[in-house]
């Protein structure tokens, strides 16, 4: 089998990954998001500062924990979009110059891509996904449905109008005073939900389109921490009246509004990639991106997309080169570019699902 | 300027928006006069209309593209209009904090229009060019709208402002 290198800079965090055919040989990721805060100084520069004084460092140690050595190199696969222009250009850069040092070929990977084979990776027993696949592709930046017909082709069938999925729970975390990252922390307090019900937050379901919204559910919460609601509204949100609870985030009332909120994301996520799957006769379906760690979501689409479902290990759910990786290796392999001479091409901040390499 | 508020150099330009709408067209116009190296600030909590006037923006620059929350990226740019786009978000960065200096606008700033949201903890004078939107829930779907700035390229800005609104 081929050892790949695969390089991920697209936006916090600098990653390096070795992966012998689909199997891993090692991961290291270093995450720059609060030396931002700390610096004072802000993006795009420092981004792109960050990521170059860190990915020499990253590089050697991922080489190290493969115990391998820079010759054993047989590809090297480095994300080219979507991200910050800044820190694409770092790994970009150093996977062109590794190339070209090493005589050795380089790939470049659409990041999107990256999240759905992370599916892809494992030991030699693993079986992929069978094709058309639906993938639902969830994180702190995107929410994507597509179809995947074949390796690398995917026809986008639904997308975010406005904020991401995991940004949703991000900011409704931060509004309930929960902390960051904001999905464990809902998660954690859905949890505890027990007998209690959860309160009544509205469902985008933007009727005759498989795009998304979660703006809305966002605003509702902001509006109902703030005294804000309309009295219908009310009502509709606290069926018990508790609206004061939540404005005085009484922990009970907040342990309702995470695991609402996470049920109003999972109903509407699961309800449309059950729909996608039906209409295009997917035979299986890709769950990927940081809100597929999610354990409510995974149980949901599991249950009721009625295909196989196929789900990253958690490692790869978080944005991680292990995947940029595998996306390169079977893009080389399956010569998908045809004689595309990647060192040549640049890299692009607003790529999207389903415009290739 | 020292004690880091800002000092208007001309009243307010106060607003009420009833609708999405409203609050697009509005910002459609801003896209309409804008000018390479300006700087649109959006002050505004979650639902005020940060986005949709962004959107109002991107519409008045001739922007075809779909515009989406840059919470994670940071920034979103947008090349297919007038001028270029940038839509910056520091929402993840500030965590709720103020913040002193900044060094942003080494950012392409003058090839296009920055449209910077979560920005609020920026000391004046280091984002010389920028114009200031607030935008307030007064009900379920209007909101108050402040414009303001604090430098002569922002007056620049507004006085061709009012002579396109008659504001």
């Amino acid at each position: 089998m081929a050892v790949v290198l695969g390089i991920e800079t697209s936006c916090d965090d600098t990653s390096v990954a070795v992966l012998d055919g689909t199997r891993q040989l090692s991961l290291i990721t270093q995450n720059h998001l609060h030396e931002h805060v700390k610096y004072g100084g802000i993006v795009p520069e420092v981004a792109s500062r960050q990521h170059m004084k860190a990915i020499g460092a990253v590089y050697r140690s991922a080489l190290d924990s493969a115990q391998i050595n820079p010759t054993d190199i047989d590809l090297i696969a480095a994300t080219r979009g979507p991200g910050l222009a800044g820190s694409l250009i770092v790994g970009f850069n150093f996977a062109r110059g590794l190339s070209t040092a090493l005589s050795k070929p380089l790939v470049s990977v659409n990041h999107l891509e990256g999240h759905v084979y992370a599916c892809w990776i494992g030991d030699n027993q693993h079986i992929p996904p069978s094709f058309p696949c639906v993938c639902l592709v969830v994180s702190g930046g995107h929410t994507e449905l597509t179809v995947m017909d074949d390796d690398g082709y995917h026809r986008l069938l639904g997308r975010t109008r406005d904020d991401a999925a995991g940004e949703a729970f991000d900011k409704v975390a931060r509004i309930m005073g929960l902390g960051f990252p904001g999905g464990p922390a809902i998660e954690r307090y859905a949890e505890l939900l027990g007998d209690m019900s959860a309160y009544n937050l509205p469902r985008a379901w933007l009727a005759d389109s498989m795009d998304f919204s979660f703006s809305g559910l966002k605003t509702a919460v902001y509006r109902a921490r703030n005294g804000l609601l309309g009295p219908t509204e009310e009502r509709r949100i606290f069926k018990d009246g508790s609206y004061l609870d939540f404005q005085g985030l009484k922990r009970d009332s907040i342990v309702r509004m995470a695991a609402g909120f996470q049920e109003s994301v999972v109903d509407v996520l699961t309800e449309k990639s059950a729909a996608a799957v039906k209409q295009v006769g997917a035979v299986s379906m890709v769950l990927a991106g940081g809100v597929a760690a999610n354990t409510a979501l995974r149980k949901s689409i599991k249950a009721k997309v009625g295909v196989p479902c196929f789900m990253p290990k958690m490692e790869h759910c978080m944005d991680n080169a292990a995947m940029i990786a595998m996306a390169g290796s079977i893009r080389w392999h399956s010569q998908m570019d045809h004689n595309l001479l990647y060192q040549d091409v640049d890299i692009n901040p607003s790529l999207e699902l389903g415009s290739g390499y | 300027m020292s004690d880091g508020s800002i000092t208007l150099q001309h009243d307010p330009v106060n607003l009420i928006s009833n609708s999405a709408a409203d609050t697009r067209n509005l910002g459609a116009l801003f896209g309409r006069i804008a000018f390479p190296g300006l700087i649109i600030e959006l002050i505004g909590p979650p639902g005020s209309g940060k986005t949709e006037f962004t959107r109002g923006i991107a519409q008045g620059l001739g922007i075809t593209r779909e515009i989406r929350s840059p919470t994670f990226v940071l920034i979103h740019e947008y090349r297919d209009g007038r001028i270029p786009l940038f839509h910056m978000d520091f929402y993840r960065l500030l965590d709720g904090q103020p913040v002193g200096e900044m060094d942003i606008f080494e950012y392409e700033n003058d090839s296009g229009l920055i449209v910077l949201e979560w920005a609020d903890g920026i000391e004046p004078g280091l984002s010389a060019n920028r114009i200031c939107v607030k935008l307030g829930f007064i009900e379920a779907d209007s909101r108050s709208i402040s414009i303001y700035t604090d430098n002569v390229i922002g007056e620049k800005f507004m006085k061709s402002l009012r002579i396109n609104e008659s504001l």
